[in-house]
């Protein structure tokens, strides 16, 4: 298709020379290197002269009136490296492809196409190849660590959960800093699905990005800066993922069809490093029914431990099973198809494809599981000016997640297990002794193999978008496009637990671990549905030297969702999940939303002689969902880039290939969340505690409560401006080449829920309230060290810094706003002069010496009476490392993702130290000991403090207690250091020879084998965690951390593409 | 502009171009006063009866952190500290959710003055328990929204004065109006709602008095109220629970169900019924499983006797609808008897009183012969004492013993207040060396105990209002009495 199109293009440019009398004549066929297909609309040209022409859809020319002097052809197309060839009659000439790209064709912002080199800002294009090579679920994840300054995070490894993606940092505080997404120009709904409770029963099932199909991507364009994304509206302040699928094409030979079959398996990555010295027990003191592993050092000696069933009781040696953990997970298996056929004539095109994916998770038994289908067809028809393109697409998907946090989860049952004893052992349910009625221990976890068997968690989700397109074209120079997209899906989610108590009573266990565990129905259906259209006029005329191209349009958008969730407990039938199984009240939630948004923008560039380049955009907005007065928001943006190494003398051009200077200053607005403007009331409801709520109606009477935020009449827009430059050099022909942007992105007004004294009547009052900058480097340097005819290699280096700081909160405040936090525990905040997500958390009090305060009763260290700043979120550098190796047909790509800094809660590492499993814990052979440098604090009776050494030690009683307050770190050892090198993939293809398949009605195969998050290396400090993982969803609040998250995995396979 | 967009629109064919559209259907943006006073009296349910309920059963020492579970550790063991938010929880739901929906009815043009009576009486009962609490607490710039989202702290002193008066002032304006909201308390019973906000009036003069301020003009108040005797009958309760999720006592809630257990029995509270022999032991606690008898734990002892298990101790007696008591009959009685004895030197009428007051407990824990606790022979007899210190000793040991498990926040207070029971000479450690040494009832300084010597008698400023709020006074620490507690 692209090729195709650059034939329109090339006409314009080369001029046809005119037939003089002494001439010759040459025929000849271009084809490419990469695929051996013809290429289309190439340039030949004379050279010294301007005779010339373009090669036709079959990749053949004639050239009949070259000059008899004339002894060289110069062949050129973009995106491939030209050539010169001497003149005979016949000539084959084969086009490398271009290793830097550098004048690759982008879509732009409205499915724009231009060169890269016209371009004023910065905009990575991603062809097909390099996303399905991957091999990944879905499109995004094969980008990690490829992309600077987009930072992608798979923020699970179970199957089917979601990624996060943010580009150039945070900038919201409280909206979406989720990319927009753009589908052939209509934009994908993106929500993700994830427990908005992270603590207990987690479940990610993935961001609605997830449904498309990475076989059916053409090319992909992440659009960064706020030029770029301006005229997508207030919805691309994030920056925008552009999606081109693949189109019906012309079959030369071969009837257009490709399959794509694999299977790949996972295993588990990374989970704790745990000590093998000390087992069952507590305090130091062996018992029969602990959770952790305080009991005494392992002796080998035979024990007793568990429940007594029928006067039986297990009978265990008491030594370390080092792998109790690994072997309890399982090889995931994922085999995956895809088929698509296609074909074109020169008026229509169709294309049509069919996914599956079937994937069951590393854990045993089938409690993580993801099944997805994707069904699609494309098509388009000229009729005269008039252009029809429809696209419409569905994909269903069907997950399973074993639920992640505290209580009875699988995760947090498998953490709390003592290093003797043996989880596989637990997985015969039939045995008395692991049930949960005489499970060993009642504290809170039960057997992690009857969580997987019984609990249920469940989703399916089933989508369809699409588009219809009508395109006139008029008065030689205007083009009149209407689209219409729709965007409409139906989910339903379903949790059921058992009812433990009515299972298994009179047992051990009933009275504390399964009293009240009366078993619950939870069902939540939701529907989301998104229309947008878009009006566009464009105009495009040569003028001279001068390239005219100017755009205006309208948009009309409108998102709509309802949801309804049902909550029963008490379960008469134990384990049967239906909402009808409860003699009480069920719990119904309803909930919906409405909002509409209307713009209408315009573009204008110019372009002089291939070297001076200014863009100019605008848009305004009209938001329902801002206050009336507020609702209208214009933002304005110009790029300009110049192309440097036009002007330079032949003989620098040689070394210096090409070179661009860019600048580009761009606005966004950002609209509110709907209904943020006016008070509300809400079924009332209490909690004392924070574990139980009283919920109205009670005794038939029903109660409305005034909502605890405040909202505000006078919302404004966030406003977020954004200022890069950059610069994009290629040496030698290409084979070195740097592309690199400074970038400063303020955001202001935010708006946000703040925080508010509680005496106030309020809890959170929406405002706008700030504003927060984002300033950083994105480098990409490419090489090609070696080229010859059958081996080259590739490195390319990309690195992103940025610099993030909250510049302004409001004064009053103190500076400061919550993000995310535990109750009484590490919170994540914004505070003036800090990064965006700082993390405040209880540190030891220390001396003014930096010795540590620990109680002289004790030897505990004490806190300090503040919280103290622990660090932050974000890295302080993020940095791809990519080679690629090809020999004739085989290849070897290696990517590795290495990012530097940042912290993270970690729950896996808090109740590590808490069951005495953690590696750490081991410490001093768990001995009384006193904590090095350590002081005791003696306030005198004038309040005078003074400091003196400490002589007393823990005692051994007491190490427990050291260790569970977080050692010396206090409340801040759940932080931990989320740097990490992850050898995100390593891909090896080996393409079937072209003459191997010459007698067979194939066209091309292609076997490769693949490997992703093959390994992990952290700092020392973290024992605990692959640092992606996040509990609470893929947005901002998701980098406060993981909560007894799942552990990674590593996955390999094996795929077969097959063209016909 | 608009309308060419309005026009854009219709040739495009949309659906709709109104950007009016933003007006919640999830919630309602008015109601009915009558569906706001339940929200009120379910929020104080959920302070009086789990938040403060449970941090001040501990202070009370009715019961202790169980050995073999975690949860309430620094509440045991006097150790937390501002940032530990124990309070944080009672004080949000008080303001933001009892308070400004008490200040909803008060504001609403539906309500009936009896409607705003009632929400007087329980905003005086909300202000009580913050001011009880912390001493001072956010009263006259209160509850104004954005208009002063950082209100000022008043003197505790101050907050009982001015709720009081708005009690005055609302009964003088009441009228004989009558009551349109929905009331889970007391079934729109105005004479009801007179008793209670009686009770309340009856229980700030007794701290007036005992705190030195105005003694004189409060203890004639006091016998005005007395006097005219016109107090409510049985007891405020909040009893609308059944055992269902999210129906069920609070309390319970919590700790049953969602924490599978973390208390047993208190050593003062268990030693001290026994050694009466008084049968509201079973009510409150259950047998030791590995000893058979009542066996209370030590405070603050579960991190120090590391070899202790649960079945050493007695575990509690749940059950899931027990009520939520905002002030007891027997509490009333207890206050009465103590009135009588102190400013009408009636020891025939406090007798009366005393006695009607253990009735009363026993009635709300369905059981029956009281009498054999203040009758002839009975362990607490009123003729078991002559003097009247050793009376009012007597008054206020009943009182702590009948406020356990019923209303454990004016359990603490009283405490404070009455200095009874007494905190023994002796220390945990030796008292679990030799049983003997003990006198049943003294309260017990926590064997491991983060005050060193001291013992709790407020708590400290929520870390929420700390961190939100820079008119939140500077930190005091939690030995420091409150204004009423002088003694």
């Amino acid at each position: 298709m692209k090729r195709k199109l650059m034939l329109l293009l090339t006409c314009l440019f080369v001029g046809i020379g005119l037939a003089t009398a002494q001439t010759q004549r040459v025929t000849g066929t271009v084809t490419a290197e990469e695929d051996g297909l013809p290429v289309v609309g190439a340039s030949i040209l004379v050279k010294g002269t301007t005779v010339g022409t373009i090669t036709d859809i079959d990749g053949n020319f004639t050239l009949s009136n070259i000059p008899a002097s004339a002894k060289v052809l110069q062949i050129s197309y973009i995106g491939m490296q030209s050539q010169e060839v001497a003149i005979k009659p016949n000539v084959k000439i084969v086009l490398k492809s271009d290793a830097q790209l550098i004048d690759e064709v982008v879509v732009t912002a409205m499915g724009i196409k231009r060169s890269e080199k016209a371009l004023g800002y910065s905009a990575t294009s991603v062809k097909s190849d390099e996303i399905a090579a991957k091999r990944a679920s879905d499109v995004m994840s094969s980008l990690s660590g490829k992309v600077a300054g987009v930072q992608i995070s798979n923020t699970s490894s179970d199957p089917g959960a979601s990624n996060s993606v943010i580009i150039r940092g945070v900038s919201s505080l409280s909206g979406s800093n989720q990319p927009l997404y753009v589908v052939d120009g209509v934009p994908l709904n993106n929500s993700s699905t994830y427990s908005s409770d992270g603590l207990n029963s987690g479940y990610d099932f993935g961001n609605g990005a997830n449904a498309v199909n990475p076989d059916d991507v053409e090319n992909m364009t992440i659009l960064k800066g706020a030029a770029a994304t301006a005229l997508y509206g207030s919805r691309a302040a994030n920056g925008v993922i552009l999606i081109t699928t693949k189109s019906g094409k012309a079959q030369k030979k071969g009837i257009g069809v490709e399959y794509n079959g694999g299977l790949q398996a996972e295993t588990i990555l990374r989970y704790p490093e745990m000590q093998n010295e000390f087992g069952m027990g507590w305090n130091g003191n062996h018992t029969e029914i602990e959770n952790g592993s305080w009991g005494p050092r392992f002796d080998g000696s035979l024990q007793l431990w568990g429940n007594v069933y029928n006067n039986s009781q297990k009978l265990k040696s008491y030594v370390a099973l080092e792998d109790n953990i690994k072997d309890f997970f399982d090889t995931g298996i994922r085999y995956s198809n895809s088929l698509s056929f296609n074909g074109a004539t020169d008026k229509s095109d169709y294309f049509v494809s069919f996914s599956q994916i079937s994937n069951d998770g590393m854990l045993p038994t089938n409690a993580d599981t993801y099944d997805k289908y994707t069904f699609s067809a494309r098509g388009s028809h000229t009729a005269g000016n008039l252009k029809f393109t429809t696209s419409i697409n569905y994909a269903s998907q069907r997950n399973k997640f074993a639920t992640t946090g505290q209580g009875l989860s699988m995760i947090n049952s498998l953490y709390q297990t003592p290093r003797d004893i043996s989880i596989i052992g637990l997985e015969d349910l039939n045995d008395p002794f692991n049930t949960p009625g005489y499970y060993y221990t009642p504290y809170g976890v039960t057997n992690p193999y009857y969580i997987l068997e019984n609990n249920l968690n469940t989703y399916k989700s089933e989508k369809i978008y699409g588009k219809f397109e009508a395109e006139y074209s008029f008065l030689e120079y205007f083009k009149a496009v209407y689209r219409i997209g729709l965007d409409s899906s139906n989910s339903s989610r379903k949790l059921g637990e058992p009812n433990l108590e009515l299972l298994f009573p009179d047992t051990p266990n009933w009275s504390n671990a399964l009293f009240g565990h009366t078993g619950q129905v939870n069902v939540e259906k939701d529907n989301r549905r998104e229309i947008n259209q878009d009006f566009l006029l464009s105009f495009a005329k040569k003028v001279s030297d001068f390239d005219v191209n100017a755009l205006a349009g309208f948009n009309y958008n409108e998102r709509t969702y309802s949801s309804v969730e049902t909550t029963v407990t008490g379960l008469d039938i134990p384990t049967w999940y239906n909402l009808s199984n409860s003699a009480n009240t069920p719990k119904v939630v309803e909930d919906s939303y409405r909002r509409r948004l209307m713009g209408v923008f315009g573009q204008i560039d110019l372009a002089w002689k291939n070297m001076l380049y200014v863009t100019a955009t605008a848009r305004n907005d009209w938001s329902s969902t801002l206050p009336k007065g507020n609702r209208s928001f214009f933002y304005p943006g110009v790029t300009g880039s110049f192309v440097f190494t036009e002007v330079l003398p032949e003989s620098l051009r040689n070394v210096l290939t090409f070179g661009k200077i860019r600048a580009a200053y761009g606005k966004t607005g950002n609209d509110a969340s709907p209904y943020m403007i006016d008070p509300i009331y809400a079924q009332a409801l209490a909690s004392g505690s924070g574990f139980a709520d009283v919920t109205f109606p009670l005794q038939g009477t029903n109660a409305f409560s005034l909502g605890n935020t405040l909202g505000n009449a006078s919302l404004s827009p966030e406003i977020t401006t954004e200022y890069e430059v950059g610069l994009n050099v290629a040496l030698w022909n290409g084979r070195v080449s740097l592309d690199a942007a400074y970038y400063n992105r303020n955001s202001d007004k935010q708006i946000f829920s703040l925080n508010m004294d509680p005496a106030s009547g309020y809890t959170a009052q929406n405002i706008n309230l700030g504003k927060i900058e984002n300033k950083g480097v994105e480098l990409l340097l490419s090489v090609r060290p070696i080229e010859t005819k059958d081996f080259s290699w590739d490195l390319s280096w990309n690195f992103t810094k940025n610099n993030s700081k909250v510049i302004s909160l409001p004064e009053e405040l103190g500076g400061i706003a919550t993000i995310y936090g535990l109750t009484g525990s590490t919170t994540m905040y914004a505070i003036v002069g800090k990064p965006v997500g700082t993390f405040k958390a209880e540190v030891a009090d220390h001396d003014p010496n930096g010795n540590i305060v620990v109680n002289a009763a004790t030897g505990l260290p004490v806190a300090a009476s503040e919280y103290a700043i622990c660090g932050d979120m974000n890295y302080d550098y993020e940095m791809g490392l990519s080679t690629t190796l090809k020999y004739k047909n085989v290849s070897l790509g290696v990517d590795f993702d290495i990012r530097q800094g940042g912290v993270m809660y970690s729950r896996t590492k808090d109740i590590n130290y808490f069951t005495g499993n953690a590696i750490q814990t081991a410490y001093n052979d768990r001995n009384t000991f006193i904590v090095p440098n350590s002081v005791n604090k003696i306030v005198g009776t004038d309040g005078k403090v003074t400091y003196v050494e400490n002589t007393t030690p823990i005692e051994s009683s007491s190490v427990l207690t050291y260790w569970d307050n977080g050692a010396t770190d206090m409340g801040s050892y759940s932080l931990i250091d989320k740097s990490y090198i992850k050898l995100r993939s390593v891909v090896l293809g080996w393409e079937i020879p072209s003459k191997w398949l010459a007698k067979t009605p194939l066209q091309a195969v292609k076997l490769s084998a693949y490997g992703s998050n093959l390994f992990v290396w952290t700092p020392s400090s973290n024992t605990f965690i692959d640092p992606e993982l996040s509990s609470f969803g893929n947005d901002l609040s998701g980098k406060y951390g993981e909560f007894t998250a799942n552990p990674s995995s590593r996955k390999f396979g094996f795929n077969l593409m097959v063209k016909f | 502009m608009k309308k060419i967009l309005l026009l854009t629109s219709i040739v495009l064919g949309l659906t709709s171009c109104n950007l009016d559209v933003n007006t919640d259907p999830n919630y309602p943006s008015e109601v009915s006063p009558s569906l706001l006073l339940p929200s009120a009296q379910n929020f104080i349910a959920a302070t009086v009866g789990d938040g403060m309920y449970n941090y001040a059963g501990f202070f009370s020492q009715y019961f202790d952190q169980m050995p073999e579970a975690n949860q309430y550790n620094q509440i045991a063991e006097y150790d937390f500290t501002e940032s530990d938010q124990i309070i944080d929880r009672s004080y949000r739901n008080l303001y933001a959710g009892a308070l400004m929906d008490l200040n909803k009815v008060l504001q609403h043009e539906e309500s009936t003055s009896g409607d705003k009576y009632a929400a007087t009486i329980l905003r005086a009962f909300c202000f009580q328990l913050l001011v009880d609490n912390m001493d001072k607490t956010p009263y006259a710039e209160s509850l104004l929204g954005s208009s002063n989202s950082m209100p000022v702290w008043d003197n505790g002193k101050d907050v009982y004065t001015g709720i009081l008066q708005e009690m005055d002032a609302a009964e003088e304006a009441l009228g004989s109006s009558t009551m349109s909201s929905n009331d889970l308390l007391l079934g729109k019973n105005l004479k009801q709602w007179k008793g209670f906000a009686n009770a309340l009036r009856l229980r700030m003069y007794l701290r007036f008095i005992d705190a030195n301020e105005d003694a004189a003009g409060y203890t004639a108040k006091l016998k005005t109220l007395v006097d005219a005797g016109e107090f409510f009958t049985g007891d405020i309760k909040y009893d609308v629970f059944t055992d269902e999720t999210n129906k069920r006592n609070p309390w319970y809630a919590t700790n049953k169900v969602e924490l599978a257990n973390n208390h047993v029995a208190g050593y003062a509270i268990t030693t001290y019924l026994t050694s009466t022999s008084d049968p509201r032991i079973s009510y409150n606690f259950v047998k030791a499983a590995n000893s058979g008898s009542y066996a209370g734990e030590l405070p603050g002892s579960k991190q120090v006797l590391a070899s202790k298990k649960n079945a050493d101790y007695s575990a509690l007696n749940y059950y899931a609808t027990k009520p939520v008591y905002f002030f007891t009959q027997s509490e009333l009685q207890f206050l009465l008897a103590e009135s009588y004895l102190r400013f009408y030197n009636d020891a025939t009428r406090a007798k009366a009183a005393y006695e009607a007051g253990i009735d009363a407990d026993f009635a709300a824990r369905n059981l029956s012969n009281a009498s054999q606790m203040y009758g002839t022979g009975g362990t607490v007899a009123w003729s078991s004492v002559t003097t009247q210190a050793a009376q009012l000793e007597l008054i206020y040991m009943q009182k702590w013993v009948a406020l356990c498990y019923m209303d454990h926040m004016e359990a603490w207070s009283e405490i404070r207040r009455t200095d009874c029971p007494k905190w023994s000479a002796k220390t945990a450690s030796e008292i679990n060396a030799d049983p003997t040494i003990y006198t049943a009832g003294d309260l017990i300084k926590p064997m491991r105990n983060g005050l060193g010597t001291g013992v709790v008698k407020r708590m400290f400023f929520p870390l929420s209002a700390r961190q939100l709020n820079k008119n939140t006074p500077a930190a005091v620490e939690i030995t420091t009495p409150v204004w009423w507690d002088v003694k």
